[in-house]
């Protein structure tokens, strides 16, 4: 597959942290590529300077055969960025807006009237159209908000965790506004802390943490990448130590890794019902009461637990 | 063409602002209709009652008797109420039972002072009631220009340092004048027409001018609301920047320079605008003559220039749009303040005045002054207009460092 966008060895730094550690990756052009990683993993930062908004320590991109270094205007022209927060003018109208909008990417007069209204038909607001932002809901302005990068066509869309605080509604609606515009043929960069929309979406995946790209692939690439596993977690009450159990259990035949988390401990096995029964007596033994347990398939949160030690969710 | 994209939001964005629209352009024009209606029937000064002043005229030569002449003239008549009283103690107890409002005693050996050249030092005194620095500031005025006038007849030699400053009776300090004028230039100011007896007049008519409290208040109130509304408007600045439209214009095929060329033409429209206005009703509605067109003009569109840069720099120190809210009002009143845009500031101590001039109120107050009140043409207001445009290179440069981290 032709790529639409490759990164070259990219990198950025804070100060003495450094956000983004020589990332490479591509992304073809009908694709769906997410990155999935933390709070701080360094997805914005690769964001940014992918749109040409942050110049990179080190490394370079291309999009659509334009380096962002060198010639960030033409590839402005071909990514539409979806800002996480909305980002339009509250006292104007949602028409008044893309107008705006579209007169930045250079649209005329004809062109541009023809394309706010698709915007707006694709988003199911055209009747709304000339209602000022301030007035609509918080689901409405998202939409107009992912529609105003939309009109100039573009053939790359960034978007940066779209769905974080919102209701569940508007988060369905966007996940099918995503596959909606890849169907359309635009390739799409999406990045989450939700395993889930990253499973749902993507073609393929790239894990980031602390910075660096840990592993890239689609999700059976990757689950195979960590071999025939289920994860066993054991729920524990909240007084007791995950810590102390996990090590407790560090040395039983079949587990493969532990980690200890909030409330849970969970084991990395070759076979979850193999081990489960010794896990428990194993926590007897320490004095310490499960509450529950589940078997996990192996999925990506599973690949990123291996991976760091650590969850998605909580660090 | 994007750069007009760029404007026509701007434009749209402050329109539809209420606020802004109330601060940029209702407040100003009721505010002038507010003097029109509270001073508008005051022509000029000889509406204030002449202001009781008495003078100890204790030099024997001729530039004393001059000052007492120039008082007593019939061209003060209505201005100042002379008494002459014939010692210094006389004429503190006048001040103190309040029988006048200020003292003026001119030094024995005053002319001679100022003939005998470098080096000699006058000291016109003049004792202010302190619970009327008004009407001790007008006093003040006409003796400044009387002094100015006497270093001008000698313009040909270089006036090396005059000064007066007022003091305050309570305070006991005196103040002095030194006039440190070459002897030659001295006699050429007497040689000339003693003083140009009515060039003195002609700027003592200013002074009472001055005070036509409509026309001193329309200029304070253009030159006052030009900085609210350009601290308005570089409120759209900080604005975008929280709302991430900022970003978003970045993210788009477009200059910074024209996202900013953009968002400056739009305050400085604005700004033309809201002066346009102002001046048009005060001179259609209220029937106030504004003086020499291309002045008029010119000094417009540097103060404007001058109070979107000021803007644009107060933005730059603020954090947030509502931090700049508070920030702003408080600059903008302190420097109306001290500028004279709510009193004239020939009432200031001198200190005061000094520090005022950083703000560009100050200079546009003064340049307006003399255009509008002097009928003063564009050659009189040179210094005014160069100083505004040293500030607005000034302001601009505090700006663009500030803003850059907006786009960092
Ligand atoms: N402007 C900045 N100045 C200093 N450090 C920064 C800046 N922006 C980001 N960082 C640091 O760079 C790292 C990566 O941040 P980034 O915002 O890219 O993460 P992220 O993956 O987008 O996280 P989140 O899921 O919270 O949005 C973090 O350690 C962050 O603290
Ligand atoms: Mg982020």
């Amino acid at each position: 597959m032709k790529p639409i966008l490759q990164v070259r060895e990219l990198s950025k730094h804070y100060g003495n942290t450094a956000a983004v550690k020589n990332i490479s990756f591509e992304i073809g052009e009908t694709e769906i590529f997410s990155l999935l990683g933390p709070n701080g993993a360094g997805k914005t930062t690769t964001l940014s300077m992918l749109a040409g908004l942050l110049q990179p320590d080190a490394g370079d991109a291309s999009v659509g055969g334009y380096s962002i270094r060198r010639q960030a205007q033409a590839v402005k022209r071909l990514i539409g960025i979806i800002p996480q927060d909305i980002a339009l003018y509250p006292s104007l109208s949602a028409r008044e807006n893309l107008h705006f909008w579209g007169q930045l990417y250079g649209l005329r007069k004809k062109e541009r009237t023809e394309r706010v209204e698709e915007v707006l038909e694709m988003v199911g607001l055209r009747e709304r159209g000339q209602d000022r932002i301030e007035k609509y809901s918080g689901g409405m302005k998202r939409r107009i908000n992912i529609a105003a990068g939309l009109l100039h066509h573009p053939k790359i869309v960034f978007m940066d965790e779209p769905t974080v605080g919102i209701d569940p509604q508007s988060r369905r609606a966007i996940l099918d506004m995503v596959k909606s515009f890849n169907q359309r043929g635009m390739a799409v960069l999406y990045t989450t802390h939700y395993m889930e929309e990253a499973e749902e979406l993507s073609d393929r995946v790239g894990i980031i943490d602390h910075g660096e790209l840990i592993a890239v692939g689609t999700q059976d690439e990757l689950t195979e990448k960590i071999g025939c596993t289920e994860t066993l977690i054991l729920h524990i009450d909240e007084c007791q130590d995950a810590n102390q159990l996990a090590q407790a259990l560090e040395d039983l035949p079949g587990v493969l890794q532990t980690n200890a988390l909030d409330h849970h401990v969970s084991l990395v096995t070759r076979s979850a019902r193999q081990v489960m029964a010794k896990a428990i007596s194993r926590a007897d033994a320490t004095g310490t009461r499960i509450r529950s347990i589940d078997i996990q398939e192996p999925d990506l949160e599973t690949v990123f637990l291996q991976m760091t030690g650590r969850t998605l969710r909580d660090n | 063409m994007k750069f007009l994209s760029m404007l026509r939001k701007e434009l749209l964005v402050l329109t539809r602002d209420r606020m802004a629209v109330v601060m940029i352009l209702i407040a100003p024009l009721v505010m002038t209709t507010v003097m029109k209606l509270a001073f508008g029937n005051m022509n000029n000064g000889t509406d204030i009652p002449p202001i009781p002043v008495a003078v100890v005229n204790m030099d024997d030569g001729q530039i004393g008797q001059a000052l007492v002449d120039l008082l007593k003239s019939d061209a003060l008549d209505n201005l100042v109420d002379v008494t002459e009283a014939g010692d210094l103690e006389h004429a503190q107890s006048l001040l103190d039972d309040r029988t006048v409002d200020a003292v003026i005693t001119t030094p024995p050996g005053l002319t001679d002072a100022i003939f005998s050249g470098a080096g000699s030092e006058a000291t016109i005194t003049i004792y202010g009631d302190p619970g009327r620095p008004f009407t001790a500031g007008i006093v003040r005025g006409i003796v400044q220009r009387f002094t100015q006038h006497v270093a001008a007849g000698s313009a040909s030699v270089k006036v090396t340092f005059l000064q007066l400053i007022e003091t305050r009776r309570v305070s006991e300090v005196t103040h002095t004048m030194k006039a440190e004028l070459g002897e030659r230039a001295a006699f050429m100011a007497l040689e000339s027409d003693l003083i140009q007896y009515n060039e003195i007049i002609s700027g003592i008519e200013s002074v009472k001018s001055e005070f036509n409290w409509f026309k001193f208040y329309a200029l304070s109130m253009a030159s006052l609301f030009i900085l609210i509304s350009m601290v308005t408007a570089a409120r759209t600045l900080l604005a975008d920047h929280e709302l991430g439209t900022l970003t978003r214009m970045r993210s788009t095929p477009t200059s910074l320079g024209t996202i900013f060329a953009g968002k400056t033409a739009g305050m400085l429209l604005v700004g033309l605008v809201q002066t346009g206005v102002l001046m048009l009703s005060a001179r259609f509605f209220m029937g106030m003559t504004w003086g020499d067109p291309l002045a008029v003009f010119v000094l417009t569109v540097v103060m404007v220039l001058s109070a979107a840069a000021f803007g644009l720099a107060v933005a730059g120190f603020c954090h947030s749009s509502g931090q700049l809210n508070m920030v702003g009002a408080g600059v903008v009143l302190v420097l109306g303040a001290m500028g004279g845009n709510f009193m004239p500031r020939i009432i200031y101590p001198d200190i005061i005045r000094k520090i005022s001039l950083i703000g560009p109120n100050a200079w546009a107050i003064e340049a307006f002054q003399k255009v509008v009140l002097l009928n003063g043409n564009l050659s009189d207001i040179a210094t005014e207009i160069l100083v505004l445009l040293g500030l607005t290179g000034i302001f601009t440069v505090v700006a663009f460092l500030r803003i850059r981290r907006l786009v960092k």
